[in-house]
């Protein structure tokens, strides 16, 4: 019988919250629940081209998540490798590390403070860049102390207080924000009026996008508490500048990148303000979303709960339905809703998720803990175990 | 309480399959991609759903689901703590 057992390994943190790729994260999970493989094994194994293996591997390896030894000859799977010398066959054969050592690596990896100095050099390139491109950020980035309107396209704003008072009276209206964050965490003030502010913005509907650098400590399993849908957030590793724009009209930079003391610099100068967005948009396009991979508890209305369970237990939708005094179209939305919620597209992965977070269990495989074993709901062509 | 686990194992065909309709895919695509007729597909889905005793595709991706729990070596059941 060529029957292959059902390949089920323990649980095993998803690596991507630490910056692996998807690939990487797959095939460090084939290595850990199948046990060591050669690229070729593991392209059969995941169904993919050897080409993204290797770079999967390669990308393990960096990341100190792999090991490899290479064998001469294998006697279990002799294999000729085409471009080698007759004689000198030799396997590769991958294995991973444990998770428990990976998985703290990776995440000190990740962690890492973010350099200061570099940022400042960062936010400089891309002043210089702008002033080069559109000679119009005049004094102020060199010579904070001046102080004072500029001209009605570069204002400069002294201290954070006037910083904030300023943004105070920029806000109202606005439709969209951009924000590069790469503070790793906030002081209490900026915190505080940070949530003001935003409070007004949710209020009035402002959309707001926000990128910023991993926290340095805080627990990136836990995904915390959801966020407003007003709010949608990216991390990348290294971001330029601090920046917020406002409605592609207004930027808002530190006006010294070492000194964030000396205020910020209001932009409104169009050119300057559109590099400004284009700058954001295009590390946005390769940041990451951190609740991707981070495992987000899931959890059922009491009408999706009742719901499955009688889905569970073999009912169609319009018999479920009748038992929950609901329309059938109630039935259909509420589902609908939570395969959109689960983010999946039929019902069978809509099982899997559930059968998975052992939402409900189809009868004959035994009961929920809670109710009494209950016979098998018709003939089946198999023994059960019990 | 025991789940009344059936042995499944799966065919290496099953198992594909499971996993192409587990990405997402339609019996169609799916079976493209295995280079068998949709007909096909259908009839090894329904032969899966006939051992593991459920009726429609929801049970199908339920009872896979629990049992990929329930097999998981070392991870604690989320209720109660029974190892099956």
């Amino acid at each position: 019988m060529t029957a292959a057992a059902l390949a089920i390994g323990a649980a095993v943190p998803s690596l991507v919250r630490w910056g692996a790729s998807a690939d990487a994260d797959l095939v460090y999970r084939t290595l850990v629940t199948l046990g060591p493989h050669t690229r070729r094994g593991l392209g059969t194994q995941l169904m993919m081209p050897v080409a993204r293996i290797d770079e999967a591997l390669a990308e393990l390896r960096a990341a100190g998540a792999v090991t490899v030894s290479v064998t001469g000859g294998l006697p279990a799977a002799p294999r000729m490798r085409f471009g080698e010398p007759a004689g000198a066959r030799r396997t590769a054969v991958w294995a991973a590390r444990p998770p428990e050592r990976v998985v703290p690596a990776l995440r000190r990896r990740r962690l890492r403070l973010v350099d200061l100095q570099a940022l400042a050099e960062s936010h400089r390139r891309v002043v210089q860049r702008l002033r080069a491109q559109l000679d119009a950020l005049a004094l102020p980035l060199t010579a904070p102390a001046l102080g004072g309107l500029l001209d009605e396209q570069v204002r400069y704003l002294r201290t954070r207080e006037l910083t904030r008072a300023r943004y105070a009276e920029l806000l109202p209206g606005r439709r969209e924000t951009l924000t590069i964050n790469p503070e790793q965490a906030f002081d209490a003030e900026s915190a505080r009026t940070g949530a003001e502010f935003d409070r007004r913005l949710i209020a009035q509907g402002t959309r707001m996008r926000i990128l910023g650098v991993p926290p340095a400590d805080q627990d990136t399993l836990n995904p915390g508490e959801p966020l407003h849908p007003a709010y949608r957030l990216r991390e990348a590793p290294q971001v330029p500048l601090k920046l917020i724009v406002l409605d592609r009209s207004v930027a808002l930079v530190p006006a010294d990148p070492d000194r964030i003391e000396r205020g910020y610099v209001e932009i409104s100068h169009p050119g300057v303000v559109h590099a400004l967005a284009g700058l954001f948009e295009q590390h946005w396009a390769h940041a990451s979303d951190p609740q991707v991979g981070a495992v987000t508890p899931i959890t059922l209305s009491a009408r999706e709960q009742a719901l499955v369970s009688l889905l569970a237990l073999g009912h169609t939708d319009v018999t479920a339905a009748g038992h929950l005094r609901i329309s059938a179209r109630s039935v259909t939305n509420t589902l609908r809703r939570l395969m959109d919620r689960l983010g999946v597209e039929n019902r069978f992965q809509l099982g899997l998720v559930l059968g998975a977070i052992r939402a409900a269990c189809p009868p004959d495989l035994g009961t929920p803990p809670a109710a009494p074993p209950s016979g098998p709901s018709q003939p089946s062509h198999q023994d059960r175990k019990s | 309480m025991e789940i009344g686990l059936r042995d499944i194992t799966l065919l290496e065909r099953e198992r594909e399959l499971i996993a192409l309709l587990a990405a997402g895919h339609t019996d169609v695509t799916a079976a493209e991609r295995l280079g068998i007729s949709p007909r096909s597909v259908t009839t090894i889905v329904r032969s899966l759903m006939d051992r593991l005793g459920v009726q429609n595709r929801f049970q199908l991706g339920l009872a896979l689901g629990v049992l990929r729990m329930a097999h998981a070596p070392g991870v604690p059941s989320d209720r109660g703590g029974d190892p099956s």
